[in-house]
């Protein structure tokens, strides 16, 4: 399994593969295939914002962020 | 006797010996505003005044465009300028460099002169800003984990951006006392190298709650600082100095939080978006290449395939044709030479000459050609054309007819 990509990594992926299916150049196959990717990231994006809650740690001196878990502040 | 001069002599000399004077030269002088004039030119005129006396004063654009605020008839003002002789109207007035109001005395002329220095060193220029993450992996935040404005952050997070993570560094954030607190806790953050962004967060308060955020320290901590940090201190409209030393100055908490985190529904609306543009644009590729095959399979059944198997068929037929003239042409031929053979034959045949009257003799079956074959008493078989008669040789004579002779008979 690959390095988790960021969000952003995963976006700028995603306007690549819209750049790459642009191009009439890009073949068949390959355009097959990053349309897979593309699905995967989608859901990959939107899995993150989906049901996802506002997380707080703090950082002390002891230089050890100590996990406060999920805070729901609203 | 005096020397007799000119007034523009006059005005000159005296506005000489002014602008050599070094008490006048720099002086900060307090007063109320009196004829303010913001003039569309751009300068400030005015009048300062105090219970017996007034002067005139005048603060050009560049300096004019800097304040913060317009000075108004009446307000009580510091200000910092030289003094000088207009020589038009022999009227010595003040030309002002910097005005702020009076009231915050020594702090605010202290905020005046650190911001001019921190300004002359460039650590205000627009080229130090760093760009803040467009979608942050980990916010610090700088505040009082108490206060008002990490709770409005959070709110602002849960509703915009909720994949947010956060790593609270806590801080007083009130009296002068604090500035060591907000460095220390701003230091921690950037050695954790946990967050890619950091905001120093505090609600609203008075000038003098907000005052910490002026001091020098935090300034330079906040220069040094490798992540972005984002100011957002206050309801005020006044900016601090960690305004302009941040990479972004943000007016309140909530605004911090908002220009920080990205907006959870344009980002959905971008996914969508792609989504059906990756969509759309496979499915366009699928209905080119359907096409592209259409019209390959076309060309090879029809105009390919097709034409040169019709081709390749009629040849073949001619070829056929060709091939069977030609073997009825060599048969037509044999078949006249044997006919010519034939009749060639036909004339030859012993058979017609018999049916002009000769005929062969046979001796016990074979022909007889010499006077040899035969001795008086031979039994013959002479063959005729129709018939054949048995004889006996009675004699053979030595002489032979010619075929002379023969042919008279």
């Amino acid at each position: 399994m690959k390095k988790k990509q960021s969000f952003e990594e995963m976006l700028e992926e995603l306007n690549d593969t819209v750049d790459q299916l642009s191009d009439e150049e890009t073949p068949l196959e390959d355009a097959l295939n990053l349309y897979a990717g593309a699905a995967e990231k989608i859901a990959a994006c939107s899995a993150v914002l989906q049901n996802a809650k506002v997380r707080v740690a703090e950082i002390t001196k002891t230089m050890t962020p100590q996990d406060e878990g999920a805070e729901d502040e609203v | 006797m005096a020397e007799i001069i000119s007034v523009t002599a006059l005005n000159r000399y005296v506005r000489s010996l002014l602008e050599s004077d070094a008490v006048l030269s720099g002086l900060a002088l307090r007063g109320e505003v009196q004829n303010f004039v913001h003039h569309r030119s751009g300068h400030f005129y005015f009048s300062l005044k105090d219970e017996n006396c007034s002067v005139k004063a005048v603060m050009f654009r560049g300096n004019a465009s800097k304040l913060s605020f317009e000075p108004q008839n009446g307000m009580r003002v510091i200000v910092r300028g030289k003094v000088t002789l207009y020589e038009r109207d022999g009227a010595f007035q003040i030309y002002v460099d910097t005005l702020f109001p009076d009231g915050q005395g020594a702090a605010q002329l202290a905020f005046e002169q650190l911001k001019a220095k921190l300004e002359a060193e460039g650590l205000f220029s627009p080229d130090r800003k760093k760009p803040l993450p467009r979608y942050p992996q980990r916010v610090g935040l700088v505040t009082s984990k108490s206060g008002a404005a990490l709770h409005d952050i959070l709110s602002v997070a849960q509703r915009r951006w909720p994949a947010a993570e956060f790593l609270l560094s806590h801080a007083g954030v009130q009296g002068k006392e604090a500035e060591a607190e907000l460095v220390e806790a701003l230091q921690l953050l950037q050695q954790s190298k946990l967050v890619d962004v950091i905001i120093i967060a505090r609600g609203g308060g008075s000038r003098e709650d907000l005052w910490v955020f002026n001091g020098e320290k935090l300034a330079r901590a906040v220069c040094r600082s490798s992540v972005p940090v984002v100011s957002a201190v206050g309801h005020e409209v006044d900016y601090t100095i960690l305004d302009f030393v941040a990479d972004l100055r943000a007016a309140t908490p909530t605004a911090a939080a908002e220009l920080v985190l990205p907006d959870q529904y344009a980002v959905k609306a971008a996914l969508l978006n792609a989504a059906q543009k990756t969509q759309s644009l496979v499915l366009q590729r699928l209905r080119m290449c359907y096409n592209e095959y259409n019209l390959v399979l076309y060309n090879i059944t029809r105009t390919g395939l097709q034409r040169r198997l019709g081709a390749a068929t009629a040849s073949l037929q001619q070829q056929k044709e060709a091939c069977a003239a030609h073997i009825q042409h060599k048969l037509q031929a044999k078949e006249l030479r044997l006919a010519q053979a034939a009749a060639l034959a036909d004339s030859l045949s012993p058979y017609r000459t018999m049916a002009r009257g000769y005929c062969v003799a046979l001796k016990q079956g074979h022909t007889v050609k010499q006077p040899k074959d035969l001795v008086a008493g031979d039994k013959l078989n002479l063959v005729f054309r129709t018939f054949s008669a048995d004889c006996m040789v009675t004699q053979v004579t030595g002489g032979s007819a010619t075929d002379e002779k023969e042919a008279k008979f």
